[in-house]
């Protein structure tokens, strides 16, 4: 078991997600920074999805109930173990008592925290990810799996965790109903992200082009990375919580490899937005697997 | 009519139908939706229906994309639309006493009585669910009910609420924001995650609302 000392400011359980059930109007949810989730859980040896802890801009304070490895991935939020400070990106052991306490995020706004066996709270359709509302509260005991690590690890990936970040996108499902004035804006302006920001989406501040015909647009899919832009002009990029369908214009649609970065991007940043082809976007979701298995080192 | 194909991703894929909504529209996309529901769950992992559209997630590792949009064109050329001959019919209770019934009352010059006759006199189709988990978009409303949502959201609208907005009728399945103008609660329960189904509603399902009194709505409450 896990005991949460303190949770922090937004704290959940996280893996990837829920599929399939989009058309009963529940979205996939899931680990905001799919990335992290993956090198977090491989770094302990847990298969790639196991649940981990995420903690969003405040970290929390756990206490390990019995002997476990464990490892931290995502945003730097100055991580101590025993009051001594550990890298992120590595695995360690934590013996029995020790007490892992993260503080506010200095890099990045996301962090994850995955254990060998992985957590092991129960399933509700297919996935150990909060509904939505669910945060962990002081006092939480947090069950953990059977372990069979035999190594430690570390990784060499370099997540997306700067002030500013290039966001790759193809064209959105509205694209040709935006002024190519609209088209060249978002390729040309730096978007900042709003304090309003959470897993539902990722509110910008910059507006891109006000007064569509909204009235006439039927409500649609939408997914994890559209790019949607209502009335005021200013877009909101869909993260995991999103609502399943929206009536908002969607003038792009944000691609999967840059997903890690999405789920980093704090208050303030400044976010540009680079178009690229289809088939350009799914050779960087290839080359990404590629650089994420390579990444990682036996210690 | 023929459905138009956009990849508005290396893994998404917007099937949209001419016409908007429509109880034909309504069944294209739902047909189309079971058949892609009964494909290899590795391929396609999310459907998004809606009034005249479905987005498919799917996993381009499993199936290129040109082969899978080859796929999906030779599905809608050669597939009969089964219109299904019949329908799971629901029978819903409000306690119509909700927020905006006084207002509606005024806007459109019915009595609130006028205005619950009004909502319970047609079957309305379950179009999709989408919004929030089990949250069924309803159709269509009839005509002396249609008034746009409001101008600004509420920030908080309760569990069962049942509103009307355009042309739709919805029922919330639990507290959030929401625009739509508030008629009543019903006490059944939208999403229960722990049971198969996990919604009380299914794409297609017709449904009819009957109104009940407070005594009613909080003895179905305690019952369930």
């Amino acid at each position: 078991m896990i005991e949460v000392l303190s949770p922090g400011a937004w704290t959940t359980i996280q893996d990837q997600g829920r599929y399939r059930l989009s058309h009963l109007g529940i979205s996939a949810g899931g680990a905001a920074d799919p990335i992290s989730l993956r090198l977090a859980n491989l770094l302990v040896e847990n298969p790639p999805h196991a649940a981990a802890i995420e903690m969003t801009a405040i970290g929390g304070k756990f206490r390990f109930q019995k002997a476990v490895t464990f490892a931290l991935m995502g945003g730097d939020f100055a991580p101590t173990l025993n009051g001594q400070r550990i890298a992120i990106g590595q695995s360690f052991l934590a013996e029995s008592g020790s007490v892992l306490e993260l503080s506010q995020a200095r890099k990045g706004i996301r962090a994850y925290l995955a254990v060998a066996g992985g957590i092991i709270t129960p399933m509700i359709l297919g996935s150990r990810s909060s509904l939505g509302l669910e945060k962990l509260q002081a006092g939480d005991l947090i069950p953990v799996g059977e372990s069979k690590t035999k190594s430690f690890w570390r990784t060499s990936f370099e997540l997306c965790l700067a002030p500013s970040q290039i966001l790759r996108f193809t064209e959105g499902a509205d694209w040709e109903l935006f002024s190519a004035d609209a088209h060249q804006r978002l390729t040309s302006e730096t978007f900042i992200v709003s304090p309003q920001s959470n897993r539902q989406g990722i509110r910008l501040q910059t507006s891109l082009e006000g007064s569509l015909d909204l009235e006439e647009r039927l409500t649609e899919g939408v997914c994890w990375g559209t790019l949607q832009v209502p009335p005021s002009g200013k877009p909101i990029i869909l993260m995991n919580d999103l609502q399943t369908t929206g009536g908002y214009a969607q003038i792009a649609q944000v691609i999967k490899a840059d997903f890690s970065g999405l789920g980093q991007c704090r208050p303030g940043c400044g976010l540009r937005f680079e178009k690229i082809s289809l088939e350009e976007a799914w050779a960087e979701a290839v080359a990404l697997e590629e650089r994420l298995k390579a990444s990682l080192e036996r210690l | 009519m023929t459905p138009t194909l956009h990849l508005t991703s290396e893994r998404t894929l917007l099937i949209r139908f001419s016409g908007g909504m429509s109880l034909s529209n309504q069944q294209r996309v739902e047909s189309l939706m079971r058949i892609l529901l009964r494909w290899d769950s590795n391929l396609i992992r999310n459907l998004h229906p809606a009034y005249a559209s479905l987005l498919v997630e799917f996993d381009p590792s499993q199936m290129s994309m040109k082969n899978f949009v080859e796929k999906i064109q030779d599905v809608l050329n050669v597939t009969q639309m089964e219109p299904r001959s019949s329908f799971r019919e629901l029978n819903v209770p409000v306690f119509y006493h909700g927020e905006d019934l006084e207002a509606l009352s005024i806007e459109l010059s019915l009595s609130p009585t006028q205005i619950i006759q009004l909502h319970c006199s047609v079957v309305y189709t379950v179009f999709f669910l989408g919004f929030q988990p089990g949250f069924p978009y309803l159709g269509e409303l009839p005509l002396a009910l249609r008034v746009p949502r409001l101008s600004t959201p509420r920030t908080q609208v309760s569990a069962g609420s049942v509103a009307i907005a355009g042309m739709q009728t919805g029922i919330y399945p639990r507290d959030s924001a929401g625009g739509w103008r508030i008629l009543g609660k019903t006490p059944i329960a939208l999403f229960t995650p722990n049971e198969n189904p996990p919604t009380t509603f299914q794409m297609g399902d017709r449904v009819k609302f009957f109104p009940i009194d407070e005594v009613e709505f909080n003895s179905f409450q305690g019952g369930k």
